[in-house]
C-alpha cells in the first residue's frame, strides 16, 4: 500500500476531496487495506509542505521557489 | 526528478546528429565537469549524458501575472501543467525586461547551481542541457534582444528583416528573412554575451555606416538574463500557428483591399469577423492586440472553407484559389506543430518541404507580401 505522502499525492490527481476520502475509507473498511486515516493524511500534508524543495520566497520581484535545484531534483 | 525515476516514468531524450541517429553518450557528469563552460550555458559535451530542462516565460491570466515555468523533457507528457514547476510569479501588466529582470535576479543563480552541480538520475549524475521557451517577446527580453522590429529580428540567425538600401551589404552578406532558400549564418552564445556588452556602446559612438553600426551590436542591447545559446532557444510552436494563421486571415482582407479598394476592403473584414464568430466559432481576445488564443488557430484552420468561400465573392477565382492553397499548405505544416513527440528524420524533412513549399507559393501569389514586422 502507498505510503501517506503518495496518498496524499494520489488524491490530488484524483482531485478527491478530504471528506470523499473520509467516506470511502469508512464505507470499505480502508483500514484493512492500509489506506491513511485523515490525521495521518493532514500529518503528511504539514510534512510534505515543510520540505525545503516546497518552500517558496515572497519580496517585492514576486513569488518564487526558494531552491529551484532541489525543487527539481524532488 | 526523483519521482518520475521512481515510478518508472523516466524517458530517454537523445540529441541527434546531422543523419538523424542518436549520439551515444556515455560520459558522467563530474565535479570537474561543473566548471566546464558550456556546461554552464546549459549545453554540455554531445558524449555528456544529460537530463534535458526548459525555463519558459509565459504572460497572462487576469490579472496579467508573468511566470517563469521550469519544464522536464525527459517524461512522456512534458507540457501538462502537473509534470511542470512553477518557478516563480510576479503580478504585472508587461513582460518587460525591467519585470523579468527583478524576478531573474533571484532565479538566474539558482539556474546556474543546478547546471554547475547537475541533477541524480537512478543514481548517476547528470549534466543539464537547458532549453529557453516562451513567446517571441519574452525571448527577446531574456536574451536580452531588441525585438522583433529590428534589422536583424531572428534571435537565432543574422539574416535580416528585409531587402533595404541602407543594409544591402548585409542583406547580401546574410541574406534577408525574405528569402527561402540559401545557408543562414548562426548566431552564436558568445555574440549575446559580447554584444549585450558592447552593442549600447557602439550605439553611442555613432560612426561609420548603418552596417558597420548594426555588426557592433546585431540588434542585441543588453547581457542575457540567462545563459544565451540560441539554438536552444525557441518559440512555443502554438504561437507560431496562431501568427501564421493571423497573418493569413489579414492577406485575405488585403486581397479585396488591393483588387477593390479600401471601402470593399472594410465591408469584408466585417463580414470575415462575423464569419468567424459565428461559423468557426472564435471569439478574439481582449489582450494579445485582439487577436486569438490557444486552440483557435487549430479550429480556424480547420474551417478555413468559411472565409475561402467568402472571399470568392469578391476576387477573381484566380486568386480565391491561390488563397485557398495557401490555406491547404498552411494547414500541411500546422499539424506537426500541435503534438509534442519524437519526430523521425522523414518527418523533418517534410516539414521543411512543406514550409518550403508554403513559403513560395505565398512568394509566388501574392507578390506584395511581406512577412516582417
Amino acid at each position: 500500500m502507498p505510503s501517506a505522502e503518495v496518498q496524499v499525492g494520489l488524491l490530488q490527481v484524483a482531485g478527491l476531496s478530504q471528506r470523499g476520502f473520509a467516506r470511502i475509507l469508512r464505507l470499505f473498511w480502508g483500514r484493512r487495506i492500509g489506506m491513511a486515516s485523515a490525521a495521518e493524511l493532514w500529518q503528511a500534508r504539514k510534512r510534505m509542505e515543510a520540505l525545503t524543495a516546497k518552500q517558496i520566497t515572497v519580496d517585492a520581484a514576486g513569488a518564487h521557489i526558494s531552491n529551484l535545484s532541489l525543487a527539481v531534483q524532488e | 526528478m526523483s519521482a518520475p525515476c521512481a515510478a518508472e516514468r523516466f524517458v530517454e531524450r537523445h540529441v541527434y546528429d546531422e543523419n538523424f541517429e542518436p549520439i551515444v553518450k556515455t560520459a558522467l557528469f563530474t565535479d570537474a565537469s561543473g566548471s566546464d563552460p558550456r556546461v554552464l550555458l546549459g549545453c554540455p559535451p554531445l558524449n555528456m549524458k544529460e537530463v534535458h530542462l526548459t525555463v519558459g516565460v509565459d504572460k497572462g491570466g487576469c490579472p496579467a501575472t508573468v511566470k517563469i515555468i521550469v519544464g522536464f523533457i525527459n517524461q512522456a507528457r512534458p507540457n501538462i501543467p502537473n509534470n511542470t514547476i512553477l518557478a516563480a510569479d510576479c503580478p504585472c501588466e508587461k513582460d518587460n525586461d525591467a519585470d523579468l529582470n527583478a524576478m531573474l535576479r533571484t532565479l538566474a543563480p539558482q539556474v546556474i547551481t543546478l547546471l554547475t552541480s547537475g541533477l541524480l538520475v537512478n543514481g548517476e549524475r547528470r549534466a543539464v542541457r537547458l532549453f529557453r521557451k516562451g513567446e517571441y517577446d519574452a525571448l527577446c527580453t531574456l536574451l536580452g534582444h531588441k525585438h522583433a522590429s529590428e534589422t536583424m529580428p531572428c534571435l537565432v540567425c543574422l539574416r535580416t528583416r528585409s531587402p533595404s538600401r541602407e543594409h544591402h551589404t548585409l542583406d547580401a552578406e546574410y541574406l534577408t528573412l525574405q528569402d527561402v532558400t540559401g545557408t543562414r549564418t548562426p548566431r552564436s552564445e558568445r555574440q549575446y554575451a559580447s554584444h549585450g556588452r558592447t552593442g549600447p556602446i557602439a550605439r553611442c559612438n555613432a560612426t561609420g555606416t548603418p552596417s558597420e553600426l548594426q555588426l557592433a551590436h546585431l540588434s542585441v542591447s543588453l547581457t542575457p538574463l540567462l545563459p544565451a545559446v540560441p539554438q536552444q532557444s525557441f518559440v512555443v510552436p502554438l504561437h507560431i500557428a496562431l501568427g501564421v494563421n493571423g497573418r493569413l486571415l489579414s492577406l485575405a482582407t488585403e486581397c479585396v483591399i488591393r483588387w477593390k479598394g479600401v471601402a470593399a476592403g472594410m465591408r469584408f473584414a466585417h463580414s470575415l469577423a462575423a464569419r468567424l464568430q459565428s461559423e468557426v466559432g472564435v471569439t478574439p481576445v481582449p489582450y494579445h492586440g485582439g487577436g486569438f488564443i490557444v486552440r483557435d488557430c487549430h479550429r480556424i484552420g480547420d474551417k478555413n472553407d468559411v472565409f475561402c468561400r467568402l472571399l470568392l465573392l469578391e476576387l477573381f477565382e484566380e486568386y480565391h484559389t491561390a488563397y485557398k492553397r495557401g490555406w491547404l499548405l498552411c494547414n500541411r505544416v500546422r499539424k506537426p506543430l500541435n503534438r509534442a513527440a519524437i519526430t523521425t528524420a522523414d518527418e523533418v524533412k517534410l516539414f521543411r518541404a512543406d514550409a518550403g513549399a508554403f513559403d513560395a507559393h505565398l512568394q509566388s501569389a501574392f507578390t506584395w507580401m511581406n512577412i516582417s514586422p
